[in-house]
């Protein structure tokens, strides 16, 4: 009987306690913002919400803010019977970035996170299929360099 | 001997090294009845075994240069390289990237550059035409 | 019935082929082709080198017999074609509109460098002193 309704629920209400804050982008697009520790827990939370073919990872974005230094990873989820994309955004620390992997819920986040560790070096615990040369060429791989951060030179 | 058959008909053999496809769709379209290469006598070669002239595009990766050497050495002699495009030449816009070597004329030996961003299909008839010419001039002298 | 009809309307039909080389293809008049500096306004203030987006643009130093009023630095730019992408920043951003453009477009060359320098001195010597 749930089933009928579940495409009406707002994935505000969805993913609850979870969400820290919500931030702007643009009209279209909703960002909420969690805490690493708890990426796991929304994502089972929306799959059994929504179903499992109703709902899929679009992409990984990871992004390397020098500043305030913290690194983001962005994933992009598309809700299929409610027509739009929300944003789960999470903050690691530049100087150890380690995050939980999605890859025995959702096998589908491997190119995504693999992207990620190759050019930024954002650990996934438990994925062991990360290795380096998957998009950056050798010897850049072999100076050590994860080129997509800001003070990488090769 | 053998150079003189090549001039009256080339085959043409198109490698793709990372391009935006810009490039790749000129090319195709300067090979469609429009524009009618075919009364030069050049055709789309089904394989690397049977080409003539190999055609460039894109900007060449580190990861792809080593494919484009191993095609370059299987093309039976004599043979011919045409770079297409400003990224062809030396890297175009991405000239300090991570992933690119400096232009073809690092891997392979080129014979004609065709400046464009990208070039239209008549430019490109043009360029296979200077290749023909300069053909012409290499059998009077000698074979390679 | 119809049929027939298309089938003679197609055979007394001339081809579509443009034969390039006898006939000029139909180009618009805004059409990005080649482009110089023209040196009777160019001042040498490089703006144009610091603006291409791939870097094809070198400033060099005029030849040693001639001086210009309007240009005390004495330098004027120098464009190798096949590393241009044409987008026209250049002509853009010229504050003294000293970009002199043309509808060319058939750049083919053996050699590793086309520059614009011959080109660029022609226009002081039809011009003036």
């Amino acid at each position: 009987m749930t089933e009928a309704r579940s495409s009406e629920l707002d994935p505000k209400q969805v993913l609850g306690n979870l969400v820290i804050r919500e931030e702007f982008v643009k009209p279209s697009r909703r960002v909420f913002v969690v805490d690493k520790s708890v990426i796991r827990e929304a994502i089972t939370r929306l799959l059994k919400t929504y179903g499992e073919t109703s709902i899929y990872i679009s992409t990984i974005a990871g992004v390397d803010r020098f500043e305030q230094g913290v690194i983001e990873v962005n994933y992009f989820i598309s809700i299929l019977p409610r027509k739009e994309v929300i944003v789960l955004r999470t903050q690691l620390s530049r100087a150890e970035p380690v995050i939980d992997t999605l890859i025995d819920i959702v096998p589908g986040v491997f190119a995504g996170e693999n992207e990620t560790y190759d050019l930024l070096g954002v650990q996934f615990n438990g994925n062991n299929t990360l290795k380096r040369g998957f998009f950056v060429p050798e010897d850049v791989v072999g100076k050590g360099v994860y080129p997509l951060r800001k003070d990488a030179k090769w | 001997m053998s150079i003189k058959l090549i001039r009256y008909s080339p085959w043409l053999v198109h490698f793709n090294t990372g391009a935006c496809n810009g490039c790749d769709i000129e090319v195709l379209a300067a090979l469609t009845p429009h524009y009618d290469p075919e009364r030069f006598g050049i055709r789309l070669a089904p394989s690397i075994r049977h080409g003539d002239i190999l055609i460039v595009t894109g900007a060449i990766t580190k990861k792809a240069a080593i494919r484009l050497r191993r095609l370059y050495e299987q093309m039976p002699s004599p043979k011919f390289v045409v770079a297409v495009g400003a990224c062809a030449y030396d890297g175009g816009v991405f000239k300090d990237s991570y992933s690119l070597r400096r232009g073809a004329r690092e891997v392979v030996p080129v014979d004609i550059y065709i400046p464009g961003c990208p070039p239209r299909p008549e430019a490109i008839l043009h360029g296979i035409v200077k290749l023909l010419q300069k053909i012409e001039k290499l059998s009077e002298v000698g074979s390679r | 019935m119809s049929l027939w009809s298309e089938i003679l309307k197609n055979v007394f039909k001339k081809p579509v082929t443009i034969e390039y080389p006898k006939v000029k293809t139909p180009i618009e008049k805004d059409f990005r082709g080649l482009q110089y500096a023209d040196l009777n306004k160019c001042n040498g203030c490089s703006l144009c080198a610091i603006e291409c987006p791939s870097k094809a643009i070198e400033m060099r130093k005029l030849p040693e017999d001639i001086k210009l009023k309007h240009n005390p630095r004495g330098l004027y730019p120098v464009i190798n074609y096949p590393s241009c992408v044409f987008c026209y920043r250049c002509v853009t951003i010229c504050p003294v509109n000293a970009y002199i453009t043309k509808n060319e477009y058939r750049l083919a060359t053996e050699t590793e460098k086309l520059l614009s320098d011959t080109l660029s001195l022609q226009t002081l010597k039809s011009g003036g002193a």
